[in-house]
């Protein structure tokens, strides 16, 4: 039967790249459309130019979903080797890929066990799904066993953004009406969350001060992070995420938090000039998993 | 009305009638003083004044007073108590509303008064107002009340006729209130006697004087005169006549920071906001065409303006010395749509001091806005009237100034069938910092909490001109020199407004901040803001600066660091 093989896209960012190799993961470059050209995340891009790239034009970049027949052909081309694939996408909240990912899985109907599943988040917090199922597959487990262990992790996955405009998330048309923030004569920036796969406004402020506390006031909201990862907009730690670390380190004194530049798909919807964390949940202690 | 002039020295007993004439005489002797109360102010700043509170607080009385043709005594203090509730401005003229809400619950059933229901409803008076106040400070308004309550006790063994009681009463009400220095260590030193007990000595004298039958002839003098404070910064346009030029771009795909470029290469003064559907302009320029223009090759154009600017200062002055809220508007665009209110949920009122004040509420979601008025002190009625327009049961209500509070309080306690919470922000940055964490879904305490909290992550600044000379907190102030306040406390003194504002920044440990805000009052214009702005954002060069139109009258700028 061999084991499951994980699909993923290239939203997902993985602290150690050598996961993909070692597990053989699957990564589906996701496009992303500039004004003046459309670039392939993974491929032809540079993360942290990309950034740059949008903060000094005022660029608007849009994140555009694989179509249906180009997962359809991945899943046929994989379905020569494996009958059982796990497709685990970038949030159904924030852009198409899982749709199109599951209208795919209907070429295969019968001939290949395929579950396509909505991570309701993306970047680091897909890739902690994706890392966790991947090992368990490899440790042998089958596709149901593999859906129940990425499921159970999904809802304590929790992300938090201080960006400084909700243009970004407008131009990707996932602003509701009632969202579209107020005070057009002052500056005022948001923090956004993901929730049910969706990222909303949470909080208004308008310094960087202020967004940092708010950012580690969500941190405080928990007992216990098994992870706790800074995504930056630089590949190095910046203003920002010193001020974020100095204050974390008073509340969490023993512990040091990786930190990342975050993907450009992340880009498009936070904007050049975000800082955020994504937290996984610890288990409470008395809950052990069995397999 | 009655002729007091006829009845006898001997007058044992009053009835309606002459209470309402008494209290008449009352109002208009503190009318023709009221100008010296307001000079008592014990800060020597523009507003807040007591007299002029206190006067309005007055003839709203009067004015309901007279809704009653009857003779009944009662009745008559019931009206009067009413009319001062809902006219109260300031804390000064709420207490005062306290005061009349005491005297009237003493004399309620009751058709005539003689000397000793007059004691009785002096003392509930004073009662009334101490148990009004949550932290009852000697030396002020209810210190005179209370002595005078205690004269009137007193006196009545002796003095069974009113004349003769209220002779008593106002000899020791003036002694209380000369007094007043020794109690409250501000006035001392700003060498000046309470101004709330001022104006109630006023209204007693008033009264007393009527009594003795000396006729008390209602204020002749012209309207107070609004000094034009902003004559010292009024602005030799060397740019020679220009306009005003404002309108809103809707369209698809915009790029504000594109637009911001183009524009300020057109004239000064630029400003330009928004998002890729909307963006709104306002640029100060010779030619109004080619803004315009530009803008429609872009997209669409809405709520257009275009005014000749020194045409609109010249109004404007005209204007100060009239009605100083009836101000030129800026910006005419209709409000942005605040929320949209479920019947659940919460509502904000918010005091504003100027219209572009109000329009930042308003963007930020409050829901109704009450004006300030000349004095920056609007009544309870006035808030009241705004709490009810609310289409909710639940409201948040931001005073926004500290003189607000106490008629804020009222109006919360006469808003039966809505909840109100108040969170008593003491200026306008207070009240905007307050309103980000505003969620109109929100739980009703957890938000004001939130409120609450957010409204101290600001330091405020407050730029005017002095009224008077003073020393207090080791600041000499010269009248008609430019003062600065920090968080409501006198900081700063000088000739020249520059310095005085780098004084205040620095009070205000700007540096130790990331974000200042200039809100420019209606006697400065944005060039002039800016310019001002631009100047110190060299020196200050890890600050960021924020120019934004206030309209506030009185003070020239209120800073915000955040």
């Amino acid at each position: 039967m061999g084991k499951v093989q994980i699909v993923t896209d290239s939203s997902a960012q993985f602290l150690d790249p050598t996961v993909i190799e070692r597990y053989q993961i699957e990564i589906v470059p996701l496009t992303i459309a500039l004004p003046s050209r459309k670039v392939r995340e993974g491929r032809d891009l540079d993360a942290a130019a990309f950034l740059q790239a949008i903060g000094h034009e005022h660029a608007r970049a849009k994140l555009e979903a694989p179509p249906v027949d180009e997962f359809a052909k991945l899943y046929a081309r994989l379905n020569q080797h494996t009958d059982q694939i796990l497709s685990i996408h970038l949030s159904s909240g924030l852009s198409d890929v899982w749709n199109n990912a599951r209208q795919a899985t209907r070429t295969l109907l019968g001939r290949c066990e395929i579950e396509v599943v909505d991570s309701l988040t993306t970047s680091v917090g897909l890739a902690m799904l994706v890392e966790e199922a991947a090992r368990v597959a490899d440790e042998g487990a089958n596709l149901e066993e593999v859906v129940h262990a990425v499921r159970a992790m999904i809802s304590r996955i929790y992300s938090v953004f201080y960006v400084d405009s909700l243009d970004y998330l407008r131009h990707n048309n996932l602003l509701s009406e009632s969202q579209a923030l107020l005070g057009a004569m002052l500056e005022i920036k948001p923090v956004l969350s993901i929730e049910e796969g969706e990222l909303i406004p949470i909080e208004k402020v308008r310094t960087d001060s202020q967004g940092i506390d708010r950012l580690v006031e969500f941190a405080l909201e928990f007992t216990d992070f098994a992870e706790l990862v800074i995504l930056q907009h630089t590949p190095h730690d910046n203003d920002l995420t010193t001020m974020l670390r100095e204050r974390l380190s008073l509340e969490f004194p023993d512990r040091h938090f990786p930190a990342t530049l975050y993907g450009p798909s992340l880009g498009a919807l936070i904007g050049p000039n975000a800082i955020g964390m994504m937290i996984c949940e610890a288990l409470p202690e008395d809950d052990e998993d069995e397999w | 009305m009655t002729d007091l002039s006829k009845q006898p020295s001997e007058t044992l007993a009053a009835d309606g009638q002459m209470l309402r004439a008494l209290v008449q005489a009352g109002c208009d002797w503190l009318d023709q003083h009221h100008a010296l109360v307001n000079q008592l102010n014990v800060f020597p700043v523009p507003d807040g004044d007591t007299g002029t509170n206190m006067l309005m607080t007055m003839r709203n009385a009067i004015k309901e007073a007279g809704t009653y043709n009857g003779s009944h005594a009662g009745q008559v203090a019931a009206k009067i108590a009413h009319g001062a509730m809902m006219g109260s401005r300031g804390n000064s003229g709420t207490i005062l509303s306290q005061i009349w809400q005491g005297f009237a619950h003493a004399l309620r059933d009751h058709e005539t008064f003689d000397a000793e229901l007059f004691a009785r409803a002096l003392r509930e008076a004073a009662d009334t107002a101490y148990r009004g106040v949550i932290k009852p400070v000697e030396g002020t308004i209810l210190t005179v009340a209370r002595e005078a309550a205690e004269a009137a006790e007193a006196a009545y063994p002796q003095h069974h006729d009113l004349p003769g009681l209220m002779d008593r009463v106002v000899e020791r009400a003036k002694d209380a209130l000369a007094r007043t220095p020794e109690m409250l260590p501000i006035l001392q030193k700003a060498g000046v006697v309470d101004s709330g007990g001022s104006g109630l000595v006023f209204i007693l004298e008033g009264m007393a004087r009527s009594l003795r039958g000396e006729r008390v002839e209602p204020s002749t003098a012209a309207p107070v005169e609004v000094e034009d404070l902003a004559t010292a910064l009024a602005p030799e346009d060397e740019m020679g006549y220009g306009y005003d030029v404002q309108f809103i771009i809707k369209g698809r795909d915009l790029n504000v920071g594109v637009i911001r470029s183009a524009i300020d290469a057109m004239g000064w003064s630029t400003l330009v906001v928004g998002n890729e559907e909307a963006v709104k302009v306002h640029v100060h320029v010779h030619d109004p065409g080619i803004p315009l223009s530009y803008g429609i090759s872009l997209g669409s154009l809405s709520d257009i303006v275009v005014e000749n600017m020194q045409e609109q200062y010249q109004e404007y002055l005209r204007e100060r010395t009239g009605d100083p809220t009836a101000v030129e508007p800026d910006e005419e665009e209709p409000p942005i749509a605040a929320f949209e209110l479920g019947e659940d949920d919460i509502g904000v009122v918010a005091v504003a001091s100027g219209e572009g004040l109000a329009r930042v509420f308003r963007q930020l979601g409050a829901t109704e806005l009450v004006m300030g008025g000349q004095t920056n002190n609007p009544s309870t009625q006035e808030i009241l009237d705004a709490i009810q327009r609310v289409p909710t049961k639940k409201v948040i209500l931001l005073p926004n100034n500290k003189n607000i509070i106490l008629a804020a309080e009222q109006a919360a306690r006469l808003a039966t069938g809505q909840q109100v919470v108040i969170v008593p922000t003491r200026t306008m940055p207070q009240g905007i910092s307050a309103l980000l964490p505003y969620d109109p879904q929100g739980d009703l305490q957890t938000t004001a909490q939130a409120m609450d909290a957010a409204k101290d992550d600001v330091v405020t600044g407050e730029i005017t001109t002095a009224t008077r000379s003073v020393e207090l907190n080791g600041v000499e102030v010269h009248e008609g020199q430019i003062i600065g306040l920090v968080d409501g406390v006198l900081a700063v003194a000088g000739d020249d407004l520059d310095e005085v504002i780098r004084g205040v920044l620095e009070q205000m440990r700007a540096t130790e901040h990331e974000l200042v805000t200039f809100y420019y009052g209606n006697g400065v214009h944005r060039e002039e803001a800016e310019a001002l702005v631009n100047a110190l954002s060299d020196t200050y060069d890890s600050l960021e600066f924020e120019v934004v139109f206030g309209g506030q009258p009185h003070y020239h700028f209120i800073l915000s660091a955040e």
